[in-house]
């Protein structure tokens, strides 16, 4: 019987190993609502029907920004899991709270990175698709510069990154109280109306939502959310270290 | 070989005394290898300190010695200390019980030492 | 060298002492097996060892270091109970590959073999298994693994007893090649008791007894006769265990205090003197009442 001694990066790696052989099946639910996105994208994002008493035109506006929605709506929802299975698998093998914390963030940083690209590229076969399938008026938009195509990525990963270190964060929350569970949804859309009104929480929020999403600086955005990010996994870390194992 | 759970004797001894039989019944003569507390183990399925702890009882009484780096050995006239030992001790024993079992049943000492003859015989004649 | 120290350990959930005041150490490369009744904290003294909880006063070593949220103890300890989770979407074959990268001392083979033996499908998913499959599942995993510490709460639950006696010979025989400290709690002590070194006995959360298996056996002693004769010689504080028989006669349990001789003159005496098997002294010490549940039926 010999006294093995490991460090940090070494567990951390195999508890990212262990998380990508226990979660293959994400990628099948990524592809799932992809497609799903797809085929909904081609009913268009937007329509409206101009007409005379000879001729009616129906405009359909597409964009793949459903594909964009869903995908990120995907990333939440896998942070919230991953959490949810780092709490309940991870302990009977060999970790602690930081490799735990530490390879699940490597794990979403990965998943993100599949969403991004995954995304953007679909949005391209959407395009693809309809160029083929319906008679377009016109292909403005059709094509896209590589250029674009990999800004558009990277920022869609970028956000995917957000939303699965909300996702995880919410998820942690959870497994520690279950009533939060209940009460961060119910803060959460009632601001969304609240955001409708001019109080001073729908303010504070719209403010929030500019300052991410209106961001032109493709730099100053990666540091926005790298630094969000960050500082949401060293809470998560702060705060699940003294958490015990309990059912 | 079964150990007896519901022995009084503990499982170290009651692997002690199969040695000991081992010895006296020549199924492992002086200066041969006796087996060794793994080989116990698995034979009793029991764990190898309990194992080792029956081979100690022997060597402390030094029917055994010891062989650097070889193992365990029978010790020469180990079989006639034994069997010495085992009539003072394990026979006189039996022989108490006997007697005490008789008392209770109140047997007079003569009977008993009847029974004793008519039971030697009959073993004689199975022989 | 102690595997394991623990002084004055407590653990309280709401109120409730679940672990009190719990001193003892293990040592190294033996088996101790884990026994109490029901709620006696034994689930909560191996999540303390284990590291999963922390204690609320008094503290517990293991290889020297706390092992709450300790990389260290954590690479050299697997706790094996019926509340193992593994990924769904992995067969056992993959779980066994996935399971075995963590543990440098992983016996992939032993693993493989263990799992044909016990008629376990590597393409089966563990969510599909009997509880006893699963049970069988989780004791591979336990014992290919090779931690320097190994910990077993109730691994046998839902085996079936030809399973059982396999497994307790599978464990040893691999204790025997590759020795580690092991600790196995168990309520079928008289089927683990060959193959235990020591034995803790857990009352009420607090430490009542930490012997040899040997010592055990010789703890108490039953005595079976008259009343009168078997009073004469037992105190009460002795007892730990009196049933009428008949009469006036009695069988009665008392701590092994005597010599032979006082034995000797017992048996002349018409006293029967037999061993208590080691789960029927250990349900007589962590009893509330010295007669049993027959004191319920006998209150009038």
């Amino acid at each position: 019987m010999s006294f093995h001694e490991t460090n940090l990066l070494s567990v951390t790696k195999k508890q990212f190993i262990y998380k990508l052989q226990a979660n293959l099946g994400i990628l099948i639910s990524l592809m799932i609502i992809q497609l799903l996105a797809l085929l909904l994208s081609t009913a268009g994002v937007s329509s409206m029907s101009v007409g005379t008493n000879l001729t009616i035109i129906n405009l359909k506006i597409i964009s793949g920004d459903i594909i964009i929605v869903f995908t990120l709506i995907w990333a939440f929802i896998v942070g919230y899991n991953t959490a949810g299975n780092a709490y309940r698998l991870d302990y009977h093998f060999v970790t602690n709270r930081l490799s735990s914390n530490l390879a699940s963030g490597c794990f979403l940083l990965l998943t993100s990175l599949l969403a991004g690209i995954t995304a953007t590229f679909c949005g391209v076969l959407l395009r693809v698709l309809l160029y083929f399938w319906r008679d377009l008026l016109t292909t403005k938009g059709l094509s896209m510069a590589p250029a674009l195509l990999m800004k558009g990525s990277y920022v869609t990963v970028l956000y995917a990154c957000l939303l699965s270190a909300l996702g995880y964060f919410y998820g942690m929350l959870a497994q520690r109280n279950k009533a939060l569970t209940v009460l961060i949804p119910v803060l959460f859309f009632g601001s969304l109306f609240a955001a409708a009104k001019d109080t001073r929480a729908a303010q504070l929020f719209r403010q929030v939502l500019v300052f991410y999403f209106s961001e032109s600086s493709l730099a100053l955005f990666t540091l926005k959310i790298v630094l969000t990010v960050a500082l949401l996994f060293i809470t998560i870390i702060l705060f699940t270290n003294r958490m015990e194992v309990r059912k | 070989m079964i150990l007896n759970p519901d022995s009084l004797k503990p499982i170290y001894i009651q692997i002690a005394e199969w040695l000991e039989l081992e010895i006296l019944q020549d199924a492992i003569k002086s200066d041969e290898k006796i087996y060794s507390q793994y080989q116990l183990a698995e034979m009793f399925n029991v764990n190898p300190a309990t194992a080792a702890k029956g081979l100690s009882l022997l060597a402390e009484e030094n029917f055994l010695y010891k062989k650097r780096g070889l193992g365990m050995f029978v010790a020469p006239q180990a079989k006639e200390r034994i069997r010495q030992k085992r009539i003072n001790e394990n026979l006189q024993q039996l022989v108490f019980e006997v007697v005490a079992e008789a008392k209770r049943l109140q047997v007079p000492p003569e009977e008993l030492v009847n029974m004793i003859q008519r039971a030697t015989q009959q073993a004689v004649k199975e022989e | 060298m102690h595997c394991i120290e623990s002084k004055n350990l407590s653990k309280t959930f709401d109120k409730i002492k679940a672990v009190h005041d719990l001193s003892f150490t293990i040592e190294e490369n033996k088996i101790t097996g884990l026994v109490g009744r029901n709620g006696a904290g034994k689930t909560t003294l191996l999540k303390l060892i284990a590291g999963y909880l922390l204690p609320t006063t008094g503290e517990i070593n293991v290889f020297g270091r706390n092992p709450f949220n300790n990389l260290q103890v954590a690479a050299n300890l697997i706790f094996i109970d019926d509340q193992l989770a593994l990924p769904e979407n992995l067969s056992l074959e993959e779980t066994l590959a996935a399971v075995g990268q963590f543990y440098p001392n992983w016996q992939a083979e032993l693993a493989r073999a263990l799992l044909d033996y016990f008629s376990l499908q590597p393409r089966q998913y563990y969510a599909n298994l009997s509880k006893g499959m699963k049970s069988s599942f989780n004791m591979i995993i336990g014992i290919a693994a090779r931690c320097p510490l190994t910990i077993f709460d109730e691994p046998t639950v839902g085996m079936d007893a030809a399973v059982r006696k396999d497994f307790y010979r599978a464990l040893l025989k691999d204790f025997m090649q590759y020795p580690r400290t092991i600790i196995f709690s168990s309520h079928l002590l008289s089927e683990i008791e060959e193959l235990l070194d020591d034995l803790l006995l857990i009352k009420a959360g607090e430490k009542y007894l930490h012997l040899p298996l040997d010592e055990l056996r010789n703890y108490a002693v039953g005595l079976t006769g008259r009343e009168s004769i078997i009073r004469k010689m037992t105190g009460q504080e002795q007892v730990l265990f009196q049933q009428k028989l008949g009469r006036d006669s009695i069988y009665l349990v008392a701590r092994n205090t005597f010599d032979q001789q006082t034995l000797q003159q017992a048996r002349l005496q018409g006293v029967e003197i037999s061993p208590v098997a080691t789960d029927d002294l250990c349900i007589y010490l962590t009893a509330q009442h010295k007669g049993g549940i027959d004191d319920v039926f006998s209150r009038n």
